[in-house]
């Protein structure tokens, strides 16, 4: 389960260019649970994510996560959260361009003291789960953004991360790719796992797989 | 650290070569000036120390209204009574300006069948004695070949000081040990020595004092400068400072250089790595993102840097050696040897302090590695999103 608390962000506190990203927010999300966060750009849902994904740190309040409170974490300890918990699938893909599928595949295991056998058994169960098995060898910069998407969503999947965080996820795809998308997450969603969306594509509400729409304003949980 | 790590910063070394590339080169043009001076200023010195430190422990020469001028047996005379002298050794040495190449050979007189002022010399004439005579010469490698282009095989017509031809047969010396000393020389007896210089049977060039007590040689230099005030007296540890000064000298304003170029190298390479290489900053962005520790990322920079430099190091090294030692550091040579080397062979014996290419290693590696791993750190320590924007 993971709990939001009293979560704030500000950038350029007391500053000139002071902005509140994000204004008390508390949610509570459960285990295995789908929600999506809607809102217009801007209105900071993409900085609820990076927060909640463990790579920036919240002005004020608490994310607790099987009740540790990941906000307090020393650097090691986060690192460790964001390599074993979570797997981001982020708008622009965030893949290594020159590295092929299988290379990029590869990074989130560099870390780990894996036999081959694990690393290939990860890598082959990943590449099923994302659907992207012909395409081992060509470079990241060659693929499709469909491809893309799922060579990221692999990447995402090669820990077995319980906590799936994806930013925008079909802002660069076509219909038929947000589909196939949508078909995806609701395979992890079936094996567990919890999935947190930011998007503001109504295709989403078409579908069985979000449990819960929460509206983000200016900062504030408002629906 | 495991082994997959290792193969992954390997990986991203090979696929971002041509980014490496440029940091690779400038590392490796840099080291490799500097060890190509270190090399030549360290074979230099040795082989001057060798000279110096085959010599007697005092020379005296004496000058006349600031230009050097010759000596007599009147001063041989007047040190006699000097106790603690075993022996007064004179030289007969000087330039003979050869006019076809436009370089001047340096002339030795020696003395075939007694000791000379240098035991290195002394080694020369023992080898060569038998074939000594008094229309002979001996020549260096880097005579010979001035000489070779001028089809003077065999024999060779010098002119005497009053212009007076005279008709030698040359015999070249096997020296590749003697280089510096013998490179540009004319070895000949003292006789004919004297009639190239234009000097009288009676004159020398200067003269060694052969002091067996070394601590002995204050006293005696002091006795000497009483004698002859005007004369300039130099001991071996002068000479040996003198020779390692003019080096050091030369390397030095080479090695000031150095710093000037690889501290100019360093503050680009980490403003690249900082500010200008969007690159860089994502995928340090991205490893982070994906659960990488800051100790991560500088063990990838520092695997992958390190090869960079060690790589460049290495070759640089080997590069530098060949040419210094192989090909005779064309062109760079002339900035030590001086006018001299313009159109002589010199050829530099390998000679190179191991602590001096320590330091090379130090001085160019570490601040390499800091200009590429300050930054990365730097930039892992900074929210990944934010690096990654």
């Amino acid at each position: 389960m993971i709990e939001i608390v009293n979560l704030s962000k500000v950038f350029d506190a007391g500053g000139k260019n002071e902005f509140v990203a994000l204004n008390d927010i508390n949610l509570t999300i459960a285990q295995n649970e789908c929600i999506v966060l809607k809102g217009v750009s801007g209105s900071g849902k993409s900085t609820l994510l990076s927060i909640l994904g463990a790579m920036s740190k919240p002005s004020n309040g608490a994310i607790l996560v099987e009740k540790q409170n990941i906000v307090k974490l020393p650097d090691n300890k986060v690192s460790d959260f964001r390599l074993h918990t979570i797997g981001f699938i982020f708008q622009s893909y965030n893949l290594i361009d020159d590295l092929s599928v299988v290379e990029n595949l590869m990074a989130p295991l560099a870390c780990l003291s894996l036999s081959k056998e694990e690393r290939i058994q990860r890598i082959t169960r990943a590449k099923e789960l994302a659907n992207i098995l012909n395409k081992d060898d060509t470079l990241a910069k060659d693929l499709s953004g469909g491809e893309k998407q799922r060579c990221a969503i692999a990447r995402a999947l090669i820990n077995n991360p319980s906590i799936i965080i994806a930013d925008e996820p079909t802002a660069n795809l076509d219909k038929n790719n947000s589909l196939y998308l949508i078909e995806t997450l609701k395979k992890l969603k079936a094996l567990g796992k919890t999935i947190i969306i930011a998007t503001h594509d109504a295709i989403f509400e078409e579908t069985n797989l979000v449990d819960r729409l929460i509206k983000i304003e200016y900062g504030r949980i408002t629906q | 650290m495991n082994s997959h790590f290792y193969r992954f910063a390997a990986l991203c070394l090979y696929t971002h070569k041509s980014k490496h590339l440029a940091p690779f080169i400038l590392f490796f043009i840099l080291v490799f000036l500097v060890c190509s001076i270190l090399f030549i200023s360290s074979s230099l010195k040795s082989t001057s120390l060798t000279i110096v430190e085959n010599q007697p422990q005092i020379l005296v020469e004496n000058y006349r209204g600031g230009a050097k001028s010759t000596v007599d047996d009147f001063y041989f005379e007047a040190l006699k009574d000097i106790k603690g002298i075993r022996g007064i050794i004179p030289r007969v040495s000087g330039k003979y300006y050869f006019e076809q190449s436009k370089t001047y050979f340096t002339i030795i007189g020696v003395d075939f069948f007694a000791p000379n002022f240098n035991t290195t010399i002394n080694t020369l004439t023992k080898q060569y004695a038998k074939q000594s005579d008094k229309n002979s010469v001996f020549i260096g490698s880097g005579t010979q070949s001035v000489l070779d282009k001028f089809a003077y095989k065999d024999s060779l017509t010098l002119f005497s000081h009053g212009g007076e031809s005279l008709h030698v047969k040359i015999i070249p010396l096997d020296d590749k040990d003697f280089s510096l000393l013998s490179h540009s020389v004319i070895l000949c007896n003292m006789d004919l020595a004297k009639e190239l210089l234009g000097m009288e049977k009676f004159e020398y060039s200067d003269f060694f004092v052969d002091v067996p007590n070394e601590t002995e040689v204050p006293n005696i230099v002091a006795q000497i400068r009483t004698l002859f005030p005007n004369s300039k007296i130099t001991t071996k540890e002068e000479s040996i400072a003198l020779a390692f000064n003019l080096y050091d000298y030369k390397s030095g304003l080479f090695l000031a250089l150095f710093l000037t170029a690889i501290t100019s190298f360093m503050i680009l390479l980490y403003q690249k790595t900082i500010f200008s290489f969007a690159h860089e900053k994502r995928e340090i962005g991205i490893l982070r993102a994906l659960g990488w520790k800051i100790s991560d990322i500088i063990q990838f920079k520092l695997i992958q840097n390190l090869f960079i430099a060690l790589s460049a190091f290495i070759l640089a090294l080997l590069c530098s050696y060949i040419f210094v030692f192989k090909t005779n550091a064309p062109l760079l040579k002339n900035i030590f040897l001086g006018s001299d080397a313009l159109s002589i062979q010199t050829h530099f014996i390998p000679s190179f302090a191991m602590m001096d290419i320590v330091i090379l290693l130090l001085l160019s590696v570490v601040p390499f590695m800091a200009s590429v791993l300050l930054p990365s750190w730097k930039l892992s320590t900074i929210d990944p999103t934010e690096v990654m924007k």
